[in-house]
């Protein structure tokens, strides 16, 4: 398989023309090839027939208007050899010259026999036919034939040995008498063409070799060739300038693409002089660059806030410790650092925990569920998890699920954190006196998680961006109470993980709802071993 | 020398500011943009440490805002490392920028660094007679012999030096030796002054009535 578009282009193209060349050539030399033949037979029944004619003797005029064919009459009759004056055709006798005075043809390199009229047949003029000479002696000599390349032999009745003629005659001398058969039989062979004329008692053979007409058709088709191929070869070097030139736009874009590279990820493909074909190619890589480019900002703008997320917590243990380190100090101070650094090491942990956790939800390498768990433990737990802390901000929290059980199919260490963050967002954003809900249900094939707060809610521009990694709606506050910016892109990406959704409905003022629907498992036969398990 | 501390991480905020009161200098803390800018231009402080994603109004803005009217040196002080966060930050105005996480001795050459670069003092040891004080050890000697200065004492020493044969006024030494938290009694200038003339040598300030004191070289 060629891997070149152009030379492939080039081969198609090539293959085509040269096969329409070949086609067109053969046609063109088996023409000239069956015209030859054709015209050789003309040429060689021509003169069968004007010989045939030189030697019947002279009859009725009638007689002979019938032309070859009247020899069939009788050759007793007709068998007399004779001359006639008569032209049998323009052209034929022009070219020929018959009659004594005027035999061979105008391009005869030999001298055709030269016999006087009245020694030929001496009785020709006669009315009635002469007896027959005597064929070893009295044979009489027919006028050389029109065409330098007729041979021709004739056979007498009485002679045992024909009358031969033309350029190579003698090569017929030696040829049987032909066999009794049609008045006139054409033998065509590779070589040479020869007519049998039967009639009036003599057997006419005129062979037309064919080896220098050959010739001149080989060299015709030499030459058709030399042109066909040279026309392949004209055609070849236009065919590849034009096929690069096609190519070129391809090329032009390669190159391109080829220097959009993570440096200058806002270059795209120039597609004002692209032609048509290559502009659906060109759109495509232009959509794919804009969102390589896109994600990969929001990867560099990712690991720039994760980055700084693991440097500021850094910086307090570094310091911390340095600072503790400079001069003696009362083992209060000590340890005020030490729990200082030790909160700050906490924090670190945590961070890298939720980074690892969405970098495995993201590559899709959370653990496959083995076993359909409840949801109502799982929430149930995380609510009295943080019922101390929420008892401590004096936020009122309400839990509600439902009597029978909600089976998922998914890990219940990720599943935790879903309602674990979303009630330490609610908490974080919920002012002493508020009151967090939150309500399990089933609904639609679906659990359903809701977790509506008293807080202060979302601006509506921040509303697209709260599951965003790292962004904060107020910097200050998740400062204070040492949110990461992570905990609802958990939420996020874990639901989705596990084939639900997350949404998020808020205004200023009115508190924030928060909705996680999560597919339920099928097949609840295992209910009570799996509840029996999760708890 | 008074220094500003803008920084919205409490533990680093605290952490920054107890180093350098132990170095002897006067420290306010801002834990965001606003309150920043705010004593920064209400304060006429030696050097301002300032962190660049602070809620309310980020370091940059703060920066250029404050530009406009005061020339106090800025250490940007930030987890933000890449180049073109830095190159935004010193075009902004800043005087230097280290990143977090930092070494505390770092931050403190560096204070140091641009407290005396601000003074047109190149050196970091500065001769007056008989008298020494290195700026990076916060030694004063005299003829080779270590005197015995508390840190406000070295301080005072230290803003008289950096201004010497230049009348330092009251109110000057009031805003670069206490810190907001502190009452400036009045007295409180005198009694240093007295307890460094006693320790030095009479000879070296003198008062100028109604004006300030002034060190002669």
């Amino acid at each position: 398989m060629i891997r070149s578009l152009q030379l492939r282009l080039q081969l198609w193209y090539g293959s085509v023309l040269m096969l329409t060349l070949l086609l067109f050539g053969s046609l063109v030399y088996w023409r000239a090839d069956r015209d030859l033949h054709e015209r050789a037979v003309r040429q060689a029944v021509t003169a069968a027939e004007y010989l045939a004619v030189s030697l019947r003797p002279p009859g009725p005029p009638r007689r002979h208007v019938d032309g070859p064919n009247r020899g069939e009459d009788g050759p007793r009759r007709t068998g007399m050899p004779g001359l006639r004056d008569e032209p049998f055709g323009p052209g034929v006798l022009a070219a020929g010259g018959p009659g004594p005075g005027g035999p061979g043809g105008p391009g005869g390199r030999r001298a055709p026999p030269r016999i006087p009229a009245g020694e030929l047949l001496p009785g020709s003029l006669l009315g009635d036919p002469p007896p027959l000479p005597n064929p070893e002696t009295n044979l009489p000599l027919p006028p050389r034939p029109p065409g330098d390349q007729l041979n021709y032999a004739i056979w007498h009745p009485a002679a045992s040995q024909p009358i031969v003629g033309g350029p190579r005659s003698q090569q017929l001398a030696g040829q049987q008498r032909p066999a009794p058969g049609p008045p006139l039989e054409i033998l065509r062979e590779a070589t040479r063409v020869q007519v049998i004329r039967r009639g009036g008692g003599l057997q006419i053979l005129v062979d037309r070799p064919l080896s220098e007409d050959l010739a001149e058709l080989h060299l015709f088709g030499a030459s058709i060739a030399g042109l066909g191929l040279s026309a392949l070869v004209i055609s070849l070097v236009g065919g590849r300038w034009v096929s690069k030139r096609m190519v070129q736009p391809i090329a032009v874009i390669a190159e391109t693409a080829r220097e959009i590279s993570a440096a200058q990820l806002d270059r795209r493909i120039e597609t004002q002089l692209l032609d048509r074909e290559l502009l659906p190619l060109a759109g495509v890589l232009n959509s794919v660059f804009a969102r390589l480019e896109q994600s990969f900002r929001r990867l560099s703008q990712f690991t720039a806030d994760a980055s700084h997320e693991l440097r500021t917590p850094l910086a307090v243990i570094q310091s911390q410790a340095e600072l503790a380190l400079l001069q003696p100090r009362s083992p209060e101070d000590y340890r005020a650092a030490l729990e200082t650094c030790l909160k700050s090491a906490e924090r670190m942990r945590s961070l890298t925990d939720s980074l690892l956790l969405l970098a495995r939800s993201d590559s899709g390498r959370l653990p496959h569920p083995v076993e359909r768990i409840d949801l109502r433990p799982i929430v149930e737990e995380a609510a009295a998890t943080l019922q101390d802390r929420f008892t401590a901000a004096g936020v009122e929290l309400d839990c509600e699920t439902p009597e029978q059980p909600l089976l998922l199919a998914t890990d219940p260490r990720f599943l935790r954190q879903i309602p674990l963050n979303l009630l330490d967002n609610a908490l974080q954003h919920t002012p002493e006196g508020g009151r967090v809900t939150l309500q399990l249900l089933e609904s639609g094939g679906e659990a359903v998680l809701v977790v509506h707060d008293t807080g202060c809610g979302i601006p509506a521009e921040h509303l697209p961006r709260v599951f965003d990694r790292f962004y904060r709606v107020d910097t200050a506050r998740s400062r204070r109470t040492g949110g990461s910016g992570l905990g609802l892109a958990i939420c996020r990406s874990l639901a989705e993980a596990y084939g639900g959704q997350i949404h998020c409905e808020s205004a200023p003022g009115k508190g924030t709802t928060m909705t996680v629907r999560l597919p339920l498992a099928q097949h609840l036969s295992i209910s009570a071993e799996s509840h029996g398990d999760a708890e | 020398m008074r220094i500003l501390v803008v920084e919205d991480e409490p533990d680093l905020l605290r952490t920054i500011a107890q180093v350098l009161r132990e170095d002897g200098y006067a420290v306010d803390e801002a834990a965001d943009g606003a309150e920043g800018l705010y004593k920064a231009r209400a304060w006429s402080y030696d050097a301002i440490v300032l962190d660049l994603l602070l809620p309310q109004m980020t370091g940059w803005e703060l920066l250029q805002q404050l530009r406009k009217t005061h020339a106090v040196p800025v250490l940007i002080l930030t987890a933000r490392d890449e180049v073109a966060d830095r190159v935004r930050g010193l075009d902004a105005g800043a005087d230097d920028y280290l990143t977090k996480p930092f070494a505390l001795s770092e931050l403190r050459a560096r204070l140091r660094a641009l407290i005396r670069r601000a003074a047109g003092q190149p050196s970091s040891t500065i001769l007056i007679r008989q008298l020494c004080i290195d700026l990076n050890s916060k030694t004063v000697t005299r003829d080779g012999t270590l005197l015995s200065l508390t840190p406000r004492e070295y301080s005072l020493l230290e803003l008289l030096a950096l201004h010497r044969s230049q009348v330092v006024t009251r109110t000057q030494i009031y805003e670069h030796l206490f810190d907001e938290t502190e009452d400036s009694l009045s007295n409180l200038v005198d009694v240093h002054i007295s307890n460094l003339r006693r320790k030095l040598g009479a000879d070296f300030i003198t008062t100028r009535r109604g004006q300030g004191y002034i060190l002669h070289d």
